[in-house]
């Protein structure tokens, strides 16, 4: 079984309302970039979760992509024409859930509180 | 000593709009930044021969009130980036109040003599470029170790590279220059971003070291280690030289002596430090009337 990278990204957009949150534009998004910058060519490229509403987007990629899926995501300046930013939050070889990464920091947040 | 705290961005452009600027130190706070600078840029090229008087370089631009909003959160330093032809400039540095009051002076050479005369003579801390002018200077062996043994540093503004693709290839061409002709020693990284969403976390800028030609330890030095010793200079620069009076708080006391020594050793040292302070203030006294 190839290796991968799972990558949590953070989707910081100018004006969210203005732009189409889905799946399949995020992806294209980013496969353009790597073929702008590094010249490759539709690799592959899987989103495992995807969260319009909290504008969050857990994807993974072959681990020999890793550096350059890192690299051209830094560079992504536009999202359908907005200004934006894919903040990486965490990149790892194990698998990623933002909405469990999520549940903990509340149950850790209320059980501070206690 | 100065304290400052990583990571590092010392290249903020200055933006009369509060809110941009707002927005921007925002950002920067939440991405891991603690140290920046806010950069104004003066172009010594277009004025006038006859009107360089004794202060042509602009007063920094007051900034108090960013500073009081992020007391807590970001140590917010004020920095020039001159652009000149000629070394003109360096008699006008030499003259100017209004420059000390910039903790960070940088250069910006526009053309292959300035690119020299920065290297080797400018009396400065940063030697930056104009990604919009493209890599058309690029930097000697010679000057660049020059540059390196005066303890310059050579920057690096990712911004640019992200805002535009042309602008990436010179970008990439200018580091890569670096990299061959001095190891890629004496970089660091900033933004020069005009919003926040041309701004990027200290880990993700480090990483950018892989495609400027850069290794993994210098790529981190250049938004940490590298910053703070330009920061050092910088502040060291500033002051000039200086003269440090070493106040002990109490005697010295030594391990191997008794109880009943050590008490009549503490007058004998308390006396002595009475002395000592009467003969510093004797010191003080005299270099105010020198």
């Amino acid at each position: 079984m190839a290796n991968h990278y799972y990558f949590d990204i953070k989707l910081k957009l100018r004006d969210p309302d203005a732009v189409v949150l889905t799946p399949a534009l995020f992806r294209s998004c980013v496969l353009d970039a790597l073929d702008s910058f590094f010249c490759e060519e539709k690799p592959t490229l899987e989103i495992v979760k995807f969260s319009a509403q909290q504008h969050r987007v857990v994807f993974r990629v072959p681990e020999e992509l890793h550096d350059m899926t890192r690299i051209s995501i830094e560079h992504i300046s536009h999202y359908q024409q907005i200004p934006c930013h894919f903040e990486i939050l965490e990149t790892s070889k194990s698998s990623l859930d933002f909405e469990k990464s999520i549940e903990k920091t509340l149950s850790g947040l209320s059980s501070s509180e206690d | 000593m100065e304290q400052t705290k990583p990571f590092y961005d010392f290249c903020v452009p200055y933006n009369k709009d509060d809110s941009v600027m707002r927005a921007l130190l925002s950002e920067l706070v939440e991405t891991g930044y603690k140290t920046v600078a806010i950069d104004q840029s003066f172009d010594h090229s277009k004025k006038e021969a006859g009107k360089r008087g004794s202060e042509m370089f602009p007063e920094p631009h007051k900034i108090e009130h960013l500073r009081r909003e992020f007391q807590d959160k970001l140590r917010i330093l004020q920095r020039i980036t001159i652009l000149y032809v000629d070394v003109n400039v360096a008699h006008a540095m030499s003259v100017s109040q209004n420059l000390r009051k910039f903790n960070l002076i940088a250069g910006q050479p526009k053309t292959d003599a300035a690119l020299t005369h920065c290297c080797t003579a400018f009396n400065g801390d940063l030697i930056t470029f104009d990604p919009a002018a493209g890599s058309r200077l690029l930097v000697n062996r010679k000057a660049y170790q020059v540059a390196v043994r005066r303890g310059m540093f050579f920057e690096i503004k990712y911004a640019p590279s992200i805002a535009d693709s042309n602008y990436r290839k010179d970008m990439i061409k200018v580091a890569q220059n670096y990299c061959t002709k001095g190891k890629s020693k004496n970089i660091i990284f900033s933004s020069g971003a005009a919003h926040e969403f041309q701004l990027r976390g200290p880990y993700d800028v480090a990483n950018l070291a892989f495609i400027f030609g850069l290794s993994e330890d210098q790529g981190k030095n250049a938004v940490d280690r590298h910053c703070r010793q330009l920061f050092l200079k910088a502040e060291s620069r500033r002051l000039g030289k200086t003269v440090m009076f070493v106040k002990g708080n109490g005697p010295i006391v030594f391990s191997d002596s008794s109880e009943d020594e050590q008490s009549t050793e503490d007058d004998e040292m308390k006396a002595d430090a009475f002395e000592v302070k009467d003969e510093t203030e004797h010191a003080i006294k005299r270099l105010k009337m020198a």
